[in-house]
């Protein structure tokens, strides 16, 4: 590796490993599944580094290359069963929009929903992209995008709500190892 | 107002971050609705309040302290052992240059020393047989293992796949597939529907991976009033398969076709009805069942 890719691998770090190891903790659930995460994407981008074309695109590719390893990790890993995720909202259910969302929670939440939810969520709400970013990086259709946002949010609204409603020692919390959350 | 509540509060909940051209009417029906709604502009309050709270605690993940100095450590390690590959393999090539010449060692000294090189060449030649045949049964394994999905994105890939238009309402012409690959029988087994579809099945890659997951026939019932698009996968390519043999609606958000879905045997049936509705088809599997 040349002097110049050294140095413009280690500002990538620089810039976007915070980011990447928050995406890579709210997909796996795990600090350490997020670092290993973080850091086989590192390690690939620097391989590839000839294909990243602009710095601009550095955090769309970076992205993806995450996206793809938790892929590969975490294919065998069962998600909730459908009928569970689809019931259907109560419109008029009440938020408690005063008390703001514990984080592990949000974790607990997040871990219960299918992975093919939980990325467009995660990269809708950390990275505040749009829906065509979203199918772009996730390599999806943008109206896939938007029904798996729409239903995962719904299931978040929900499942948010009623883990408020208890009290924190009558939680039952699935986090596999939760010591990375503030 | 023709929407309802539900409909409204769907529609704006998911285009609230984007409006879109194609959503852009029924947009200005919601909007309109929403100001003359009491009930719907508070839930929909609520929901901005709850996205701005989650955006929030979504970002709240404590980043090891040395997680970087260790990222650009493994990154520095990485290229160094590339470089120190190269450097090792010429250390070993000028170290076997040495052996070779030193004559001074004592008579056995040789022989002992092409003995162990022998060993190391051939531990070696193990080895990486042992690595070559580890990869291509992992191509194998990697090949032949199935994909599992579950039923809503089976549903959503189909509607992907078999309309031609953004909005997912206008169906493809089943024969612009590609023939089926005959990755897996596909043959209908129902008996119900070995008449109603076209003895043809063409293939749907539902996955973005090489090879078929569903073979799609298309389909006739009642001379022609119930038509549409019945869709056979192999019952463990999905995480979730639809009840065993009741048919029941496959309801995913923002996919205007109608399905059905249901379990038989090893296959799982996905019905997409084009022409009728689907309490046609359910009334008509009903009588015929």
């Amino acid at each position: 590796m040349s002097d110049g890719q050294h140095i413009a691998v280690t500002a990538l770090i620089e810039e976007h490993y915070e980011f990447l190891y928050r995406f890579a903790y709210r997909l796996s659930g795990s600090s350490a599944d997020a670092e290993d995460l973080t850091q086989q994407t590192f390690l690939q981008a620097q391989q590839k580094f000839d294909q990243l074309r602009s710095p601009e695109l550095a955090r769309g590719w970076l992205i993806t290359i995450l996206k793809n390893f938790f892929r590969r990790s975490f294919r065998t890993q069962r998600p909730a069963p459908f009928s569970s995720f689809t019931d259907e909202i109560d419109p008029e259910a009440p938020l408690e929009p005063e008390q703001p969302i514990d984080s592990e929670d949000l974790q607990t939440a997040l871990n219960e929903i299918p992975p093919e939810f939980r990325e467009p969520l995660t990269l809708f709400y950390l990275n505040d992209l749009s829906y065509n970013q979203i199918a772009e990086m996730l390599e999806i259709p943008p109206g896939t995008v938007m029904s798996r946002l729409a239903r995962g949010k719904d299931y978040l609204r929900r499942r948010l709500t009623r883990l408020l409603a208890t009290p924190p020692n009558g939680r039952t919390s699935n986090l596999p190892h939760s010591d990375g959350i503030e | 107002m023709s929407m309802d509540c539900r409909t409204v509060r769907e529609l704006l909940d998911a285009s609230r971050e984007e409006r879109q051209d194609w959503l852009s009417v029924e947009l200005r029906e919601a909007a309109d609705h929403v100001d003359a709604c009491d009930s719907c502009s508070e839930v929909l309050a609520q929901w901005n309040l709850f996205d701005r709270q989650l955006r929030s605690a979504m970002s709240q993940v404590a980043v090891p302290q040395d997680l970087k100095q260790r990222l650009l450590a493994a990154c520095q390690a990485e290229s160094a052992t590339g470089n120190s590959s190269a450097a090792s393999s010429s250390t070993k090539d000028s170290s076997s240059t040495v052996t070779t010449d030193n004559s001074n060692t004592p008579t056995d000294a040789p022989s002992r020393r092409q003995e162990t090189g022998r060993n190391t060449r051939r531990w070696m030649l193990l080895a990486s047989a042992a690595s070559v045949l580890a990869v291509i049964g992992f191509w194998f394994w990697a090949q032949n293992s199935p994909t599992t999905m579950t039923l809503e994105s089976v549903s959503l890939a189909l509607a992907d796949g078999l309309t031609s238009d953004s909005s997912r309402t206008v169906p493809r012409d089943v024969a612009s597939l590609a023939p089926f690959d005959g990755h897996f029988d596909a043959h209908v087994h129902d008996l119900l529907w070995v008449d109603a579809v076209t003895p043809e099945a063409r293939g749907l890659d539902l996955d973005g991976q090489p090879g078929h997951e569903a073979a799609v026939y298309q389909f006739r019932l009642q001379h022609g009033r119930i038509a549409g698009m019945l869709v056979v996968l192999p019952k463990g390519t999905l995480i979730d398969p639809p009840q065993i043999d009741t048919p029941s609606r496959t309801n995913v958000r923002y996919n205007p076709m109608q399905q059905v879905s249901w379990t038989r045997g090893e296959q799982v049936y996905v019905c997409v009805v084009t022409r009728g509705t689907i309490d046609d088809l359910l009334s008509q599997m009903n009588r015929l069942s």
